[in-house]
């Protein structure tokens, strides 16, 4: 990859898209921004931007590469309905997801790698947790894809 | 994929036995040949020679009872074959392979209650060699197959015939044998240099140049291939039936193929099977390889890599 422009952002963003949409379990939805509103249906999927900086360990003389953390949330149900079978589920969505980013971990050639075990420092997560939209506690599952992306800037004095 | 890329998917065979899931680091490979002090005392600096070729690699696996550890803890006296499948895992990826003799097997309780084993092979008879996949990974077939095909020209087309006195560069990773016929040729320059004149067979090494003084209308043809031989590894992990023959063939156009000399496994009859196979070093290898079964077998999962030479003398 050379300078990370806006067709390789797109390229990108398209990627990252395409795996949890694949698996099938997010069939009501998977957006790439974070929303304001509650989810229409469940379960569901949102990703976001998060940090993007350069990781020394992968940069070299003359070039910087970079990590950027996709930011995701797993919306579970709400918290009214949280059952033992909630927590089963998460579980599985978790793992489902998190697996199909590592099955498809250099997203097609468009990244080096999504760290999936800490080579720039942060690696691929989900963390189960709650958060209120329209008054509403749903029950959910923050995610963390940090993915490291190969010569982003040339460097020139 | 071009660009720097990372480790994750890697494979490490040893002895014929798939052990990637259990092996948590590859802690060192390492190779090349020694270096001999020959300075007199005539002289300022150091003046060295090369001596012997080695190779090592050294490895932290887990302790697993039901796949690592009963091959590992044998401790086999005999060579082993220890294989690096460098990600990606697909045909024209590198892989480093030593015919080794396994040193060690050695436990460490740690105080973070881990159970980790150092295991290091040391070469024997030949030195690591880096070699190209010509499986993707590990392949499964289940029949008689011919792999799919690895252009080690790297995608090079041979170029119109240039303007009098006008370069043109190799542009591929291979020597190119160019054979000029028609018109009147004068002298040929191969990189500036002049290598002679009139029709005629002229060799151009990847990156250098050729051009031709000329009247009338000459044309060339170009043939991409290396005349210095090759090495071939081969690991068996699977298999089900009777025999598995993996021959690596080469081909000069990528559809018709021979059986490179020398370079025609044993045929397997079980799994594990490994094998190190070298033809001359001045053997022609073509353009295009391909690694290809045949026998009566319903299953084999197998690994092979070849070590094309490019330069006169090699030996590993």
């Amino acid at each position: 990859m050379g300078n990370f422009d806006a067709a390789a952002v797109k390229a990108l963003m398209a990627a990252v898209k395409t795996i949890p949409e694949k698996t099938g379990v997010f069939r009501s939805s998977v957006v790439f921004h974070e929303p304001v509103t509650a989810p229409a249906a469940v379960p569901s999927l949102a990703l976001w931007l998060g940090p993007l900086e350069s990781v020394p360990e992968v940069s070299g003389l003359s070039e910087v590469s970079g990590r950027i953390i996709v930011q995701g949330r797993i919306y579970a149900t709400p918290a009214a309905k949280v059952s033992d079978k909630t927590e089963e589920q998460l579980m599985t969505w978790q793992s489902t997801l998190l697996g199909a980013f590592a099955g498809a971990f250099t997203l097609g050639g468009e990244a080096m790698a999504i760290d999936l075990l800490g080579l720039s420092g942060s690696k691929i997560s989900a963390v189960p947790g709650y958060v209120t939209y329209d008054g509403a506690v749903y029950r959910v599952s923050e995610v963390s894809v940090p993915i490291i992306l190969d010569s982003l800037w040339s460097e020139s004095p | 994929m071009t660009g720097k890329q990372s480790g994750l998917s890697a494979r490490f065979i040893v002895g014929g036995y798939d052990l990637s899931g259990d092996i948590s680091a590859l802690d060192s490979i390492s190779g090349g040949v020694a270096l001999l002090d020959v300075t007199d005392i005539t002289q300022s600096a150091h003046s060295r020679i090369t001596g012997q070729r080695d190779g090592s690699m050294g490895f932290s696996v887990y302790m697993d009872t039901s796949n690592a550890h009963p091959v590992l803890s044998a401790l086999p006296s005999s060579d082993t074959l220890m294989t690096f499948l460098v990600p990606p895992l697909a045909i024209g990826s590198v892989s480093a392979n030593l015919n080794a003799k396994q040193v060690g097997y050695d436990p460490t309780r740690n105080a973070d209650g881990s159970l980790m084993m150092k295991v290091q092979g040391q070469g024997n008879e030949y030195g690591l060699e880096w070699c190209e996949q010509i499986t993707p990974g590990l392949r499964s077939d289940t029949g008689a197959t011919n792999g799919a095909t690895q252009d080690d020209g790297g995608g090079f087309a041979t170029p119109s015939f240039p303007a009098t006195t006008v370069p043109v560069t190799n542009t591929s990773p291979l020597p190119a044998t160019v054979v000029i016929s028609g018109g009147t040729v004068g002298t040929v320059t191969i990189n500036g240099a002049s290598a002679g004149s009139g029709d005629g067979t002229y060799t151009v090494p990847p990156g250098q140049t050729i051009a031709v003084t000329y009247t009338g209308s000459p044309s060339w043809t170009w043939t991409l291939q290396t005349a210095y031989g090759a090495q071939a590894y081969l690991s068996v992990t699977a298999f089900t039936g009777t025999s598995v023959t993996v021959a690596v063939q080469d081909s000069a156009d990528g559809s018709t193929w021979a059986a490179v000399t020398g370079l025609t496994f044993t045929a397997a009859t079980a799994a594990p099977y490994t094998q190190r196979l070298a033809t001359a070093n001045n053997a022609t290898l073509r353009r295009y390889v391909r690694a290809v079964t045949t026998g009566t077998f319903s299953a084999a999962t197998f690994t092979a890599g070849i070590n094309r030479n490019m330069a006169q003398g090699a030996a590993f």
